[in-house]
């Protein structure tokens, strides 16, 4: 996580929309509300999170530019799967969504000298 | 030469017809380029850009890169285009005992030849790339190889031609080759006559298309390579690499149509992997094929299994020029004065390019090159077809 | 979901284009696949509210909007239960992309972009029609790159998909009739809009109207928003273009300046004003990536937005079997691609022979009239996108203008300076200026940066179009996981 997220009080939902069942994710360790039906990225738009990355090279923080998924600027880490587009993947229950990702690759697939692998724990694709 | 400062055309673009360029205008040669589309749009804008001595036959081919290598470090500095040169250092995996074994000898060979290249275990190989598969049994490694960016390359020759007033064309297409008395005297194109002294074939796979124009048949064939790029990554390479597969492959063709072609990988300056490769001759075909793809991700990722977190965000396809054995065409034909051919690196014009520029130019001008190139004469292939 | 390995027919976009088409050729007994990459069909028309509320009573759809939506309804009626590879009929593949169309017409497609666990399959289709639609245009200035500004479709997907606002308040600017809507939809929905800079000068839009002919409502629904938008003092502005968006971490204020008859700014007129998000648009651009991986020809046509997909009466494109519908067409709204989908359908019918068995009443002579009616309909709507496209063009001398630390690819942070440098070295090529700056070469592959480039190449060089080109595209055309190649 390169840069703080952006957080405003009040919800920008609009009121009188009826909306789909409340879930709750976890937004870069934090609870963040969201409706069944969103995508990711209008579930943290509306909660006043603008920055979802920063580029490779001079680390500058990104938002979204299409939110047709094609700019590929909303990249976000969903459930340990890095690069996904918050613009085109649905909410579900629980999701524990990074933003600001490090574009580390995971260490769990190190090999260490002698040829053991450090074991995969749970996280990230099998 | 009967011409004290003869006029010399370059029918190609690539890294070997603007190395030659290069060559020529530092020795203030009155030399013209002329390129059928964009420089580097053919083979060396559609490859990877591994140099690499481990995947060379011991022997002259050998003995040919370990001097182009040394022209690298000077042509970073050198040139106007920053080429990204750097040796990594390479290895070439080895997944079974059969490939032990034939390695073995292969590096005992190339140490004979002088190359600094040792064998190492499967600790020794994680030490340097801890990424690579548990399952691998060791490789070979040298500090030599490295890679460079191969399009850079070309527009850093032609730049550096063009600052010693080399004529670069582009978008001009050859399409007939004028001849007097059985000796050259310029080139037709879409953009008119260029009258030459001597025509230098440098259309690396499309260089026997050239030489037909004058009813000389040489076997160069277009041998497709198709390459699988990943979205810009961290590092998790430091070395540039190729499967032992991919030697075995490169010398003996029909273990490709077996489907053995090896792999090669590489991570640029700009953090894509670069996984390769195919050997196929299908025409001048550039097309991805999905069965290509699929067979260099399946493979790259065994071999590299934290592939399985990256993304793949395009891939290409180049056309190698192929030889029957392995080396390229260079030098005079004897059938036709002032016609000089200088094609047929295969996978090696990018590794090559920079000696055989200087060669080249050396030859062109009537200086005695520094190392004999008897062994890739034209004379071997002429009129035999392909 | 499970798929068959062939199919009569696949349309790649759920759009109107290609609900129009699956609508024509259904009842026809043919094996049809409809994929789509959003959560929902009707493509980027009717975005549509999951539910509805009274609030939102702006966005009551026009003529053409419910069309779409009763399109709509009709192709997830067609589809519903068409689970099984027995089925015959329609069936719909949703949050699925096509990756590219490989020999024989066989298409490699990935079931969930969400999900890496599904992996890829690979179908064959008799036919295939595209109809991938288009995206935004932009025109570059100092800061676009920052969080907060968006395009003007990102803006409204927010809005109407989500009922979420961008942000408390928002700068609209740019040049596309977008503008008027969203800025009425944020206004009836409790959001602020900052300004309404409208790009286009007053006198290019008085210039167009004589051509305008029987496309007046559209005027009326212009006069209908800048009444509401008069209402509410919205600032607004004509010939007026963004200089800057400035903020750190994210936008605070947009830097603005007027223009002159030559479409160039005028000195000493910026002007600053605070906002939260900034959602702009510059025209429309079409989606060529897929048919232009695929084989097919383009020729250019500004007229149509760009680089066009040619094709010929019947739609069909170079490539035999391959059709192209909508956009990509020709930009010029959702009429015309309602039109085309419709001819395609027909196009298509008629050459399987299914035109025979008496579906269209009066046999054969009916179905030549139906044909030529929407002929003439769709060149009638071409009129109109010519003057749409011209209406959102910025002059080149705008792209000429950009200052050059100004980001221009933002995949690979290439800016405005690299690539003036490297154009002025004779990289005037798409192709070769790509290879020189690396810029087009990221993860959307040139989509948002390429026409900008094109346009700078244009008004830095005053090629031609054919000289200067186009992107190529190879499959995968959209970023694919590894995974997903491994566990197919």
């Amino acid at each position: 996580m390169g840069h703080t997220t952006m957080k405003t009080d009040t919800d920008l939902r609009i009121g009188s929309v009826k909306r789909g069942k409340k879930i709750t994710l976890k937004v870069d360790g934090r609870p963040v509300t969201a409706h069944e039906g969103e995508t990711v990225h209008a579930a943290l738009v509306a909660s006043g999170i603008q920055i979802l990355g920063t580029t490779r090279k001079t680390h500058q923080p990104r938002g979204i530019l299409c939110g047709m998924g094609i700019c590929y600027q909303c990249l976000v880490e969903i459930n340990g799967v890095p690069d996904q587009r918050a613009c085109m993947t649905p909410v579900k229950p629980d999701m524990d969504i990074i933003t600001c990702p490090s574009h580390e690759p995971p260490p769990d697939l190190i090999v260490f000298p002698g040829g053991q692998r450090r074991e995969n724990q749970g996280k990230g694709p099998k | 030469m009967q011409h004290t400062n003869p006029h010399i055309i370059i029918i190609g673009g690539g890294v070997i017809g603007t190395a030659i360029a290069h060559h020529l205008a530092k020795q203030d040669a009155r030399v013209t380029l002329i390129e059928a589309q964009d420089l580097a749009s053919g083979s060396s804008g559609a490859c990877d850009g591994l140099v690499f001595m481990q995947s060379k036959k011991p022997g002259i081919h050998l003995s040919l890169a370990m001097e182009s290598l040394k022209r690298f470090q000077t042509l970073q500095r050198e040139l106007p285009v920053d080429i990204e040169f750097k040796q990594t250092g390479g290895m070439v995996i080895i997944e079974n005992e059969a490939q032990c074994e034939a390695m073995e000898t292969f590096t005992q060979e190339q140490q004979k030849n002088g190359l600094d290249v040792r064998l190492l275990d499967r600790t020794q190989t994680h030490e340097k790339e801890p990424f690579l598969s548990p399952d691998i049994l060791g490789a070979s490694f040298s500090p030599l190889d490295g890679q460079v960016n191969p399009i850079n390359l070309a527009l850093g020759f032609a730049r550096a031609a063009q600052r010693n007033h080399a004529k670069i064309i582009t978008h001009t297409k050859v399409v007939g080759i004028a001849t007097k008395n059985n000796r050259v005297t310029g080139v037709h194109t879409t953009r008119g006559f260029f009258e030459g002294d001597m025509v230098v074939n440098a259309a690396g796979s499309m260089a026997a298309l050239i030489s037909d124009m004058v009813g000389i048949s040489f076997p160069i064939r277009p041998r497709r390579g198709q390459i699988v790029v990943t979205h810009g990554a961290r590092p998790v390479l430091k070395h540039c690499m190729i499967s032992a597969a991919y030697i075995a492959a490169k010398y003996d063709p029909s273990l490709a149509d077996k489907g053995g072609e090896g792999i090669s990988m590489e991570q640029t300056d700009n953090g894509n992997l670069l996984l390769g490769s195919t050997r196929e001759f299908v025409g001048f075909n550039k097309e991805n094929t999905l069965e290509g793809i699929k067979k260099i991700i399946r493979q790259t990722a065994a071999l590299l299994p934290v592939l399985k977190t990256f993304q793949v965000i395009r891939t290409f396809a180049g056309l190698r020029p192929y030889t029957p054995d392995g080396l390229p065409l260079l030098g005079p034909v004897k059938s036709l004065e002032g016609f000089i051919m200088a094609a047929g690196h295969e996978g090696d014009g990018i590794a090559l390019s920079p000696i055989t520029g200087e060669l080249m130019a050396d030859m062109l001008l009537g200086h005695a090159p520094a190392i004999n190139l008897d062994a890739f004469s034209p004379d071997r292939f002429e009129n035999k077809g392909a | 979901m499970m798929l068959k390995d062939n199919y009569h027919v696949i349309i790649v976009g759920c759009g109107m284009a290609g609900m129009s088409a699956a609508d024509t050729l259904s009842g026809h007994g043919l094996d049809v696949l409809i994929i789509d990459e959003n959560l929902h069909t009707g493509g980027q028309l009717i975005r549509k509210v999951a539910r509805k509320s009274k609030l939102l009573s702006p966005m009551t759809p026009d003529a053409m909007k419910k069309k779409g939506f009763a399109l709509a309804r009709r192709i997830n009626l067609l589809t519903r239960g068409k689970n099984a590879a027995s089925d015959k009929g329609m069936e719909l593949l949703i949050k699925a992309q096509v990756l590219g169309i490989f020999s024989e017409n066989r298409l490699l497609i990935q079931m969930d972009s969400q999900d890496r666990g599904e992996g890829l399959v690979d179908v064959q289709a008799e036919h295939v029609i595209l109809a991938t639609g288009a995206r935004e245009r932009y025109l570059p200035f100092k800061g676009w790159d920052l969080p907060g500004v968006m395009s003007l479709g990102a803006a409204q997907i927010l809005m109407k998909s989500h009922g979420v606002l961008p942000a408390r308040e928002t700068l609209i600017a740019g040049t596309s009739p977008l503008q008027m809507v969203l800025a009425t939809e944020l206004l009836s929905n409790g959001g602020r809009v900052s300004a309404l800079l409208d790009e286009t000068p007053l006198k290019k839009k008085l210039a167009f109207l004589p051509h305008i002919k029987n496309h007046w409502p559209k005027l009326v629904e212009g006069g209908f928003y800048m009444g509401k938008m008069a209402l509410a003092r919205t600032p607004m502005y004509q010939g007026v273009r963004i200089v800057e968006a400035c903020g750190k971490d994210g936008l605070s204020s947009v830097i603005a300046a007027k223009t002159n008859f030559k479409g160039d700014v005028i000195r000493g007129t910026e002007t600053t004003w605070p906002t939260q998000s900034l959602a702009m648009g510059y025209g429309f651009v079409p989606n060529i990536e897929l048919p232009v991986q695929a084989g097919c020809d383009v020729d250019y046509d500004k007229d149509k937005g760009g680089w066009v997909i040619r094709v010929n009466d019947h739609l069909e494109t170079s490539v035999p079997g391959v059709y192209a519908a909508g956009e990509i067409t020709g930009i010029a709204g959702a009429k015309k691609s309602h039109v085309e989908g419709m001819l395609v359908g027909l196009s298509i019918l008629e050459k399987r022979g299914d035109m025979e068995q008496g579906d269209i009443k009066g046999g054969k002579n009916a179905f030549q009239r139906e044909y030529r009616r929407l002929i003439r309909l769709r060149r009638h709507q071409m009129e109109y996108g010519a003057f749409l496209n011209e209406l959102c063009r910025v002059p080149l001398s705008a792209y000429a203008a950009i200052p050059d630390d100004t980001i221009i690819c933002r995949c690979e942070e290439i800016t405005m300076g690299q690539i003036r440098k490297s154009t002025g070295q004779g990289f005037k090529t798409m192709g070769g200026l790509k290879k020189a700056t690396r810029c087009g070469m990221g993860r959307c592959q040139g989509r948002i940066c390429g026409p900008v480039i094109f346009d700078i190449i244009s008004a830095l060089t005053a090629q031609n179009p054919g000289e200067i080109g186009y992107s190529h595209c190879r499959a995968p055309v959209k970023n694919v996981g590894m995974n997903a190649f491994l566990n197919s």
